[in-house]
């Protein structure tokens, strides 16, 4: 995704934290389990409401990305490759490698 | 020209052209092993988000949503759909962007490498190998068999003087959904040996590029089926119109929950934890490019999966609605049936697509199922594979006892040797896909908790973490055994609850909640009073 560089904050873990528990507890729509009101006269609204959940889970994941994305993984340091320092990384460095094949990187 | 045979073509081309794209990625595949397991982690976002989600959605999403909402109404939605978007997007942030940036510092391509590393022991992989190939062997099983069922159903009619391809009802006569259909074992056979070829050809860099192309084509062609089947069954002016008349016609046991139980819809969330420990899943993670190639899968995810789930759940419990009404019922066949003579509700999505839209239409849009399913069986082969070649091969002859092509080889036949076995096991009767898939997610889940242990507790130790593995296996193999002792009139195993009173109130427990609990125990207490991996260890692992 293009955008402008995310803006963690101490709080932001938490603010997510919060938003799936509520979520979560939004999913348990005990008040709707029964009603059988058609939305728009097209969904039964029991999976209207659920439709919205997935809406809002979307919401909260990208608000995730944007205020409590890991700081160390911003810098994304780990090179084309990897730096395989340990066991297994002679294996995976050997091989037939054809250079100049672009990757697939969108 | 007999009924069937366009859509038998059309399924053939999409096959072929399949092949084609699989043979053409593995023109670009560089030749090395880290190519082959993950795609020299070269994977940007789009293809992730792509990769991920046509790995995640299954014949279990299709084929099983469609015959669960049959059944259950339209409640299987919240079950599983909308709980996946918040936890399948949790487990991608919490554990697959840990698990991606441990894996690239310390070079891992599967799970067992980074457990036994984690943990600094060896046993941890002898026992994880077993359980986890154990465990796919279920979920490939929902694959194969769908992949199998929805060929017969899109192609009857093709050769019904065919002993070979007759099928009885239960009352002796024809069955007219299916008869004349090529046998679902043949179409079984046919779609493992396809995928079989294109993964090994490709590796995980052709795996991901058939896998985004058949995300794309089973999300288009799902809405369109949905168009049509909706156009069809409402036999109104216009599309809003069919679907007013659709709703109204769903009985109000399917428009609502009254069927499900609360406290089982509570405990399904934690069904989709699962995702956390799929190896499958684990070996995708690998392939992302960089931390950021996250992103676009953790949003969505959610979104995608509403695409194409609730298309699958109002048409699972729109045929309800029209099958029971005098003035909506199609014309034609009526449903397939299993030898009981209960509905098989595998095999309501494609009848309805293969008795409501035209040949051709009905063609691409059995291509578009199975890309579905193919999209998660090529991911499943080659995890199999990359567990057996760096787990058990490498691991244990080194890696110069034997030449690349000797590993290569042994490779592609423990892959064959699985797949046979599952394939054989597919041959059984399997009434529901869904509940198989419930029960193949309940023991990832279980296992979960191991997983989230090892990133971000440094109090696990080996024996903590095996102990905790045994029990969620050891309580998974004895619940299973006790739901196959359930009656199919009383849910079979779909049905089975553990049932116990507790102060005179009868408590009904699903198996899921009972394994995790006994795996999550088991690995705190014994972590508690066994030693710790060394701090050089644990340094590599919590900066």
């Amino acid at each position: 995704m293009t955008q402008a560089p995310p803006t963690r904050t101490a709080t932001g873990p938490r603010i997510i934290a919060i938003l799936a528990g509520l979520l979560l507890i939004l999913h348990q729509d005990y008040w709707f389990w029964t009603s059988d009101i058609l939305v728009f006269g097209v969904f039964p609204i029991g999976l209207f409401w659920h439709m919205g959940i997935s809406l809002a889970a979307m919401m909260v994941w990208y608000l995730a990305t944007r205020i409590a994305w890991p700081a160390d993984f911003e810098s994304d340091s780990v090179g084309e490759g990897g730096s395989f320092s340990h066991a297994n990384s002679a294996e995976k460095t050997d091989g037939l490698s054809k250079p100049g094949i672009a990757e697939d990187s969108f | 020209m007999p009924s069937g045979s366009i859509q038998l073509m059309i399924i053939v081309a999409y096959l072929v052209l399949l092949l084609a794209l699989g043979l053409l990625s593995s023109r670009l595949f560089r030749g090395t092993k880290l190519d082959f397991q993950v795609a020299s982690h070269s994977i940007g976002p789009f293809l992730l988000l792509m990769s991920l989600f046509g790995t995640t959605m299954t014949a279990f999403a299709l084929v099983g949503s469609t015959g669960e909402s049959y059944r259950k109404g339209i409640g299987v939605y919240g079950l599983l759909a909308s709980s996946s978007g918040i936890v399948h997007s949790l487990c991608f942030f919490l554990v697959g962007l840990r698990v991606w940036k441990l894996a690239r510092r310390n070079g891992y391509s599967t799970q067992i490498e980074f457990f036994r590393d984690r943990l600094d022991n060896d046993f941890i992989g002898l026992l994880l190998f077993p359980i986890l190939v154990g465990l796919v062997v279920p979920y490939l099983l929902i694959g194969v068999i769908s992949s199998g069922g929805v060929i017969q159903t899109m192609t009857a009619g093709l050769a019904p003087g065919w002993s070979m391809f007759q099928t009885i009802g239960p009352d002796g006569v024809m069955n007219p959904a299916t008869n004349g259909g090529v046998p679902a074992w043949l179409g079984s056979l046919v779609i493992c040996v396809v995928v079989l070829i294109y993964v090994f050809y490709g590796g995980m860099r052709g795996t991901t590029w058939a896998n985004t192309f058949q995300t794309t084509v089973f999300m288009v062609l799902g809405m369109v089926t949905f168009y049509v089947i909706a156009n069809k069954l409402g036999r109104q002016e216009s599309f809003l119109e069919n679907l007013r008349v659709l709703a109204e016609a769903i009985p109000e046991s399917h428009a609502t929950r009254e069927q499900m139980s609360k406290s089982k819809f509570l405990m399904y969330l934690l069904i989709p934890l699962s995702v956390g420990m799929f190896p499958h899943v684990f070996q995708h993670w690998m392939t992302a490019k960089n931390a950021a190639s996250f992103k676009l899968p953790v949003v969505f995810h959610p979104l995608f999966i509403m695409i194409v789930w609730v298309p699958c759940v109002l048409v699972g419990v729109w045929t309800v609605a029209v099958y029971m009404s005098p003035d909506l019922r199609p014309d034609g066949p009526s449903l397939p049936t299993l030898p009981s003579g209960v509905v098989d509700a595998n095999k309501v999505l494609p009848f309805l697509v293969k008795t409501q839209t035209g040949a051709v239409l009905g063609g691409f849009l059995a291509a578009g199922i199975l890309a579905a399913i193919m999209s998660s069986l090529d991911s499943q082969f080659l995890c199999l594979g990359t567990i057996f070649n760096n787990d058990f091969v490498t691991h244990y002859f080194g890696k110069d006892r034997f030449s690349d092509q000797q590993q290569v080889l042994m490779t592609r036949i423990f892959i064959v040797a699985i797949v046979a076995i599952t394939y054989l096991l597919s041959l059984g009767n399997v009434r529901s896909v869904f509940a198989m898939g419930v029960w193949c997610f309940s023991g990832f889940t279980a296992l979960f908790p191991i997983v989230i242990a090892a990133i971000y507790w440094r109090g696990l130790s080996a024996a903590g973490a095996s102990c905790g593995i045994l029990a969620a296996i050891t309580s998974w193999c004895y619940l299973f055994y006790q739901g196959t002792q359930v009656p199919i009139e009383q849910g079979g195993l779909s049905g089975y609850m553990i049932r116990f009173s507790l102060a005179d109130q009868p408590i009904e427990i699903m198996p899921v909640v009972a394994m995790t609990v006994c795996s999550t125990v088991a690995m705190l207490v014994v972590s508690r009073i066994t030693p710790k991996p060394s701090q050089e260890v644990l340094a590599r692992f919590f900066d």
